[in-house]
């Protein structure tokens, strides 16, 4: 079997499924679930395969004319395995929330077509081999993401729309820009562990550094660097599983994994730290990471504290990866996985919340865990783990963030780490007081709207296990991260295998 | 077998807190509480010093380790959740959020156990967070005014002293090579290249629990509005996990670092004073009994700080500083409890005795556990170290009077939280249990710590009793004004949270929103002169550009 | 055998548009889509010998140049008779849909529609496959011509102003080209293309017919500031018409004197001549972004989006590359299906609300997701993303100006894919926003299947040519111009 095949149906498979859900009519919604958990189902069993592959040590590429010398390239490496797996199993968790979710809801079949195609997008940015795939796919979803967030079409997700394609689209000419202006330098922008070759020795410094901003900048849109992240917090009108997608998987993903693609396998980590791109990178992202739990601190909606939470806490990824050491990049790596996992259960309980009784806000949250507790379990666990604590997941990104730090000879930046432990705990324990503490105010409780039929749970079903699952997940990758088959092993073999041999 | 034992005396509380979630289960797990402190207790007895238990796949490679310092201090901690837990059992049986109070006494005392036994510092780490934020939760379990700001002020403590932890120990297994196994991270701290910085870290941050001077505001809060059994352990335990933090990862005894240590030393001693004298403004019984741990843990303080300075005095410190420790742990625990069966039984005769025992003990009265302590500690000690000496007989002194005031204070709480029925049995049995651990307990320890005991020097142990007898009397004429509990830092504190809550926010500028509007002039349709114009401009700007090349 | 297609590529429209025109009023309109689909035929096996054996030259009726009508069909010919006929199909499926359904809101022009646009067809390809200076002038002129003719169709006082100027204006630029053409003619004694260039000399007479030769094209190519007359012109024309004039008409001049450019006047020695249209060009794409962006109605909105797409095209002229050429040849094909797929999609708008302003497009997409849909896929291809062919174009011609260390197109192009985000987003924004809020009574008519397939179908040609951009650049690629290659 060619092994160029399977990264490309991969690609398809939510593609594809994506186009058959548009042309489904609204109301056939069991065959466009069905379509739905098939083509989800079918996409993590073939990544499955790809990972088992990558892990023997098997090469997969396939290569697609694009210009003369220009080329489209997937190919699947340790690096893209790790997004990709992430998207795999959060496109299946989200997809059956989001049935949960929007069910009865108007525009289904065009939502989840889009939903398809964003996972499809995500799965490209992951599968890229060069810089123009990257690009192609980075841009494709922003176009794919924008229907989602205006999905509800009211004045205000309007508006969010119009900022959030404002800042990609700057972004994605940023990195296009960067993208050609590589392409007529070095004559190919092929991802290679180690940095683009530049055979010449042509390229002077200062050329190399305006590149490297540009698609360090470009990228750094989707990864919500400060001030680039703007669009974040507005984009939050749109349906909670869409931002939990947003968030976790696709978007703001795609910027940190765009930004350890582009330090580690175009500019290259050793240029990078020689022409001072990587330090600069990583006072920018520690400037983020601060910068994004104050502005979570004094939010009063829950998920724009939460979308703030995500500003900062993606900037780990960045600032792992700009720190330029493996346990560093270690750390920053398996953070995309840990991030994902938590923040994907944080939204999914707003979305509980807001969806069984129409809570939005921080203030309506008192004494809601006596009538959501397992909910409100799963958001304790996650939020206990933004805030870096063992055994979640997000304690281990940390410690290995720190240990890194101290690797490459940059103590300083454990200040950062530790200091945004201090504001996320400070922005997430008061709230995880009043909601298990204190009881609810008599009118408040009376505003609780019993929006959804809940069939005996305290919620319904398809809205409560994927929440539990994703928790889950979130606590066993921290508690079990020594293991040979965590998220933590594989980042190891990503760094040991390709860029600190 | 012997790791099953080892592993039970973590997980049994914490399976025991993880089947409290299922509500029919409930009324049949609760009355377990205490006992699943036993398998710890019994692991101090049964399991063989030095016995290993690893798992390598949790965490980032949990392995626990019973070793000598581990025992002891797991011996203090689990008679203490014991006796205390059969205390609470009793206490809270009518108590509406019994189950809250249970799971989170469990986790805290899974998190006890669990750092007293870990061997590598993710683990250590990891438990100590546990116990911290589950403590959190029984301090504000009465959800007073004052328990809620209690509890507000010590999370923000706890969360500053996690941050300063985890930077701290993050330096630590740095300069040890990412090792995790606590002995080589302690050696690495010994020529770490961020050697100040983190002793710095660590000493702030173990000194938030252990109630260091500047730091230890909000143990007096936390002590009075917490439960008595909660009480009873945070003062007795959880205050040590602090002093065993710095036991385990300082390089005691490996390298002299005067600075640190004579910082230490400094802070200590000034805590151990300080504590005397606010303490003897107070007028809860509690928080009197909080300050008097402010200033005995102030002693343990500077007696590491001493050992920081003089890494020779190590060897001959180490046994007394733990004697010490378990004496104070089981004495003050013994107190707490007292106040507790005081409030609700009334102080009858036996009560009245044994706290008037457990005073003098703690005092350092002759023939006491206290005095056993102290002794040994004064022959510990180097002859040049004779300020030293003479500030601890002074601080002895100051402790005698507090104790005094305690005991008035006690008299008048009597009963003032009386129930309808008499204190039930396990409730005087945890009493009774814990000062027996307490008075003669220490005694029939000591040899186990000590080679050799001193002798009783009858009147080194007296005179600061007598001196005491005095500054009684004119404290009983001219008592001090009543200073608030949680002194001025807790204040201070308070006022940010008051005004945090009463809606204070600040505002930070928001990032730009990309719709703004601009206009531009109207075009106007045709304008065929300005293209006609326009046209032989740019012709001749063609023409020109061929012919100027 | 391929030159009898060549010829027939010019003649077959020309005849079907005299039969229609002879034929009775409602006979047009039922034989227009088969007169279409027959002037197609020929181009298959044209493109197929072409692609296979090279280029295919004729001398009409035997006259060899400079006396005959020489015809030549290379790549580059190939490809603008292509993209004519990948336009003409979904427009002719509709146009006769679009024309009756106009008719019932009064419109009026559905009959003469056919022959006309036959006739513009068949002067297009005369236009592209012009081998000598003059034939090229005669396609231009009745290509003109019939343009004007389409343009009145719309009936009514404002598109007869706006067919009024652009009559005057096409005259006035055939003139301006005549000259220049004349002095050529002087200057080499030929006006065949191919011999003329080894014929000229630098001399004020060559320089002379540069300067008018560009200034005519220019004028007729819409370059700012001879802008003023497209914006009503495409805007007051039905909406078929509309299509073809911005997606045709306007790219004939601009490729003719990508031809006349590169094979006479850049060997001579003009080439920094190249750097006023450049120049042009850059403000072409922020002037017309800008207008673009403040208009409240769809049509003229989409009208100032050519002005500023036609400034691209400007943009080869000072990078002169090969690499260039081929992108700027590869905008304006995806720029034709794009904006023909956007003014097709906007008829229909205009026809299902009765109105064009962008404030009655809220919950318009109810009736019409397809349509909505196209307007999306073309805006994709318009702000050049991925993977339309429109980001194929500006990557490679992005590429060449970087080569070229020209900072200013590079400015000018990724600030004209952001502004052309920006302007199209008006009729975007609304696209998903289910909720219908009827403003008139037309409002919220569903329009039928086979007014909102075509546009789509164009559209999809569109964002189809960034997958199979290696197609015409390998068509390209023979027919460059010497100097460039």
């Amino acid at each position: 079997m060619n092994s160029g095949l399977l990264p490309l149906a991969v690609l398809l498979t939510s593609a594809l499924a994506g186009v058959v859900i548009f042309l489904l009519r609204e109301r056939q919604h069991r065959l466009r679930t069905g379509v739905n958990l098939t083509a989800a189902l079918l996409k993590l069993l073939l990544v499955g395969l790809l990972l088992n592959g990558v892990l023997q040590g098997r090469e997969y590429t396939l290569r697609i004319p694009f210009t003369d010398g220009a080329e489209l390239l997937l190919r699947a490496d340790p690096l893209a395995l790790l997004f990709l797996s992430l998207s795999a199993v959060l496109w299946l968790i989200t997809t059956i929330y989001a049935i949960g979710y929007l069910e009865g809801a108007p525009h289904r079949s065009r939502f989840f077509g889009f939903f398809s195609l964003c996972v499809s997008a995500t799965a490209g940015v992951a599968l890229a081999g060069n810089l123009l795939t990257f690009l192609l796919f980075f841009e494709l979803l922003t176009l794919t993401t924008w229907p989602l967030v205006v999905h509800r079409g009211t004045e205000k997700a309007l508006r969010a729309g119009v900022v959030y394609l404002a800042y990609t689209l700057g972004g994605g000419t940023l990195l296009l820009l960067g993208t050609v202006w590589l392409h007529t330098l070095v004559g190919s922008t092929l991802f290679v562990p180690g940095g683009v070759t530049d055979p010449g020795g042509q390229i002077s410094a200062a050329t190399w550094q305006a590149i490297a901003a540009l698609l360090l900048l470009g990228v750094g849109v989707k990864a919500a660097l400060v001030p680039l992240h703007g669009w974040l917090p507005r984009a939050m009108v749109a349906p909670a599983p869409v931002s939990a997608l947003l968030h976790a998987v696709a978007v703001v993903k795609a910027g940190a994994f765009g930004v350890v693609r582009i330090l580690y396998d175009v500019v290259g980590i050793e240029r990078a730290v020689a022409l001072n791109i990587a330090p600069l990178l990583a006072m920018l992202a520690a400037a983020t990471i601060i910068w994004g739990s104050l502005r979570a601190l004094e939010q009063q909606n829950l998920k724009r504290r939460l979308a703030f939470s995500t500003v900062s806490q993606v900037s780990y990824i960045t600032l792992g990866a700009a720190m330029a050491g493996p346990l560093a990049l270690i750390g920053g790596l398996v953070h995309l996985v840990h991030q994902g996992l938590m923040k994907i259960t944080l939204f999914f309980c707003a979305g509980n919340l807001a969806k069984t009784l129409g809570v939005h806000s921080v203030g309506q949250m008192r004494g809601v865990g006596r009538r959501m507790p397992l909910t409100m379990l799963a958001f304790t666990l996650a939020a206990l783990g933004m805030i870096g604590l063992p055994p979640m997941a997000g304690f281990v990104s940390k410690w290995y963030l720190g240990l890194g730090a101290l690797e490459a000879g940059h103590g300083g930046w454990i200040a950062v780490l530790a200091l945004s432990s201090v504001l996320n705990a400070a922005y997430f324990l008061p709230l995880l007081y009043s909601v298990w503490f204190r009881s609810p105010l008599p009118q408040e409780e009376g505003e609780w709207q019993p929006v959804l039929q809940r069939g005996g749970h305290e919620t319904a079903l398809t809205l409560l296990l994927p929440t539990l699952f994703v928790a889950l997940a979130a606590l066993l990758a921290g508690l079990f991260a020594a293991t040979a088959d965590s998220p933590l092993a594989w980042a190891e073999l990503i760094v040991r295998r390709e860029y600190f041999r | 077998m012997i790791q099953l034992l080892l592993a039970a005396a973590i997980l049994s509380p914490l399976i025991l807190a993880l089947a409290l979630g299922v509500q029919r289960w409930r009324p049949r797990l609760l009355p377990l509480l205490p006992w699943s402190a036993l398998p710890a207790l019994l692991s101090v007895v049964l399991v063989p010093l030095e016995s290993r238990l690893e798992w390598p796949g949790v965490l980032l490679g949990q392995s626990f380790v019973l070793d000598e310092m581990g025992r002891l201090f797991l011996l203090l901690s689990a008679l203490l959740w014991f006796t205390s837990g059969l205390f609470a059992r009793s206490a809270l049986r009518d108590d509406p959020h019994q189950t809250r109070f249970s799971l989170f006494w469990l986790l805290a005392m899974s998190g006890n156990f669990g750092l007293l036994l870990a061997a590598d510092t993710a683990g250590f780490y990891l438990f100590f967070t546990l116990m911290s934020f589950s403590s959190w939760v029984l301090i504000f379990h009465s959800q007073s005014d004052s328990a809620r700001q209690a509890g507000g002020v010590y999370l923000a403590l706890v969360v500053l002293g996690e941050g300063l932890l985890l930077a701290g120990l993050l330096l630590a297994v740095g300069a040890a090579d990412g090792a995790q196994e606590l002995t080589l991270v302690r050696s690495g701290l010994a020529d770490s290249p961020w050697q100040g910085m983190t002793l710095a870290l660590l000493l702030a941050g173990f000194g938030i629990k252990a109630g260091l001077l500047p730091l230890h505001f909000w143990l007096p809060l936390a002590h009075t509005a917490a439960p008595v059994p909660a009480s009873a352990v945070l003062s007795g335990a959880m205050l040590k996990a602090g002093l065993f933090g710095w036991l385990r990862f300082l390089p005691l005894g490996e390298v002299a670092l005067p600075g640190a240590g004579q910082l230490l030393l400094g802070l200590g001693l000034a805590g151990a004073f300080f504590g005397v004298v606010y303490g003897l403004a107070q007028r809860d019984s509690k928080a009197v009994l909080a300050y008097s741990s402010v200033s005995h843990m102030g002693l343990l303080s500077s007696l590491i700080g001493l050992v920081l300075w003089q890494p020779w005095l190590w060897q001959p410190l180490l046994p007394v500083l733990l004697l010490y420790a378990l004496h104070h742990a089981l004495t003050k625990g013994a107190l707490f409890l007292t106040v507790g069966v005081a409030r609700r039984a009334g102080v009858a005769s036996p009560v009245l005795a044994v706290a008037v025992l457990l005073a003098l003990s703690l005092a350092g009265a002759p023939y006491t556990g206290g005095a056993l302590a102290k002794i040994a500690l004064k022959s510990a000690l180097p002859g040049q170290l004779e300020w030293l000496v003479w500030s601890l007989a002074l601080v002895a002194s100051g402790t005698a009077l507090l104790m005094w005031h305690f005991l008035r204070v006690l008299l008048r709480e009597k009963g003032i939280e009386r129930v309808a029925r008499e204190p039930r049995g396990l409730m005087w049995f945890g009493w009774s249990g814990l000062s027996l651990s307490a008075l003669p307990g220490v005694w029939l320890a000591a040899p186990w710590l000590l080679p050799q005991l001193p002798g009783m020097a009858l009147w080194s142990l007296l005179w600061p009793l007598l001196l005491a007898l005095p500054a009684a009397r004119l404290l009983w004429h001219y008592p001090l004004p009543r200073w608030p509990n949680g002194d001025l830092a807790a204040a201070c504190l308070n006022v940010v949270i008051l005004r945090l809550r009463s809606g204070w926010r600040f505002r930070l500028p928001q990032s730009p929103a990309v719709g703004w509007r601009w206009r531009l002039p109207p075009a106007r349709p045709g304008g065929g002169r300005a293209a006609g114009i326009a046209l032989a401009l740019i012709g001749v700007a063609l023409y020109l550009a061929i012919t100027m090349r | 055998m391929s030159e009898a297609l060549v010829v027939l590529m010019v003649l077959l429209p020309l005849l079907l548009a005299g039969m229609l025109l002879l034929a009775p009023g409602g006979w047009r309109q039922r034989m227009g889509l088969s007169a279409t689909l027959l002037s197609v035929a020929p181009l298959p096996p044209l493109l197929w010998s072409v692609w296979h054996s090279g280029v295919v030259e004729v001398a009409l009726g035997g006259w060899q140049p400079p006396l005959g009508i020489a015809l030549r069909a290379d790549g580059l010919a190939l490809l603008l008779l292509t993209l004519t006929a990948l336009i003409a199909l979904p427009l002719g499926l509709h146009a006769g849909p679009w024309f009756r359904a106009h008719a019932t809101v009064g419109g009026r022009g559905g009959e003469w529609f056919w022959p006309l646009w036959l006739f513009l067809w068949s002067s297009l390809n005369l236009l592209f496959l012009a081998a000598d200076l003059f034939n090229a002038y005669v396609g231009l002129e009745l290509g003109g011509l019939a343009a004007v003719a389409l343009v009145a169709l719309g009936g009514g006082r404002d598109a007869l102003q706006a067919a009024l100027r652009y009559l005057l204006l096409a005259l006035f630029a055939s003139m301006l080209y005549l000259l220049g053409v004349a002095l050529l003619y002087g200057a080499g004694g030929t006006l065949d293309l191919a011999l003329l260039g080894g014929r000229l000399e630098s001399g004020v007479a060559s320089r002379a017919a540069l300067v008018l030769i560009t200034l005519g094209l220019s004028l007729k190519g819409a370059l700012v500031p001879f802008h003023f007359w497209l914006p009503p012109a495409h805007a007051t024309a039905p909406a078929p018409v509309s299509a073809l004039l911005s997606a045709l008409v306007v790219k004939a001049p601009l490729v003719l004197l990508l031809r006349i450019w590169f094979e006479l006047f850049v060997p001579l020695g003009f080439g920094a001549a190249g750097e006023v249209l450049t120049l042009l060009g850059v403000v072409a794409i922020l002037w017309g972004s800008l207008q673009a962006l403040r208009q409240q109605r769809i049509k003229p909105l989409v009208a100032w989006s050519t002005v500023a797409q036609l400034g691209y095209l400007f943009l080869v002229f000072a990078i002169a590359t090969g690499l260039a050429w081929s992108a700027t040849l590869l905008h304006l094909t995806a720029h034709a299906l794009a904006k023909a797929a956007l003014f097709l999609a906007a008829g229909n708008i205009v026809l299902a609300l009765g109105d064009d302003r962008l404030s009655s497009l809220r919950g318009a997409s109810h009736g019409m997701p397809l349509t909505f849909f196209t307007v999306g896929l073309a805006g994709v291809s318009l702000m050049g993303l991925p993977p339309s062919g429109g980001f194929v174009a500006k990557w490679l011609l992005l590429q060449a100006a970087l080569e070229q260390g020209r900072w200013l197109p590079v400015v000018a192009i990724l600030a004209g894919s952001l502004l052309a985000a920006a302007y199209l987003f008006p009729l975007l924004r609304h696209a998903l926003t289910g909720t219908l809020k009827p403003t008139g009574e037309s409002a919220g008519r569903s329009l039928p299947l086979r007014l909102e397939l075509p546009p789509l179908l164009l559209a999809l040609l569109a964002l189809l040519l960034g997958v199979l951009a290696s197609w015409p650049l390998a068509l390209l690629k023979p027919a460059m111009p010497v100097v460039l290659s």
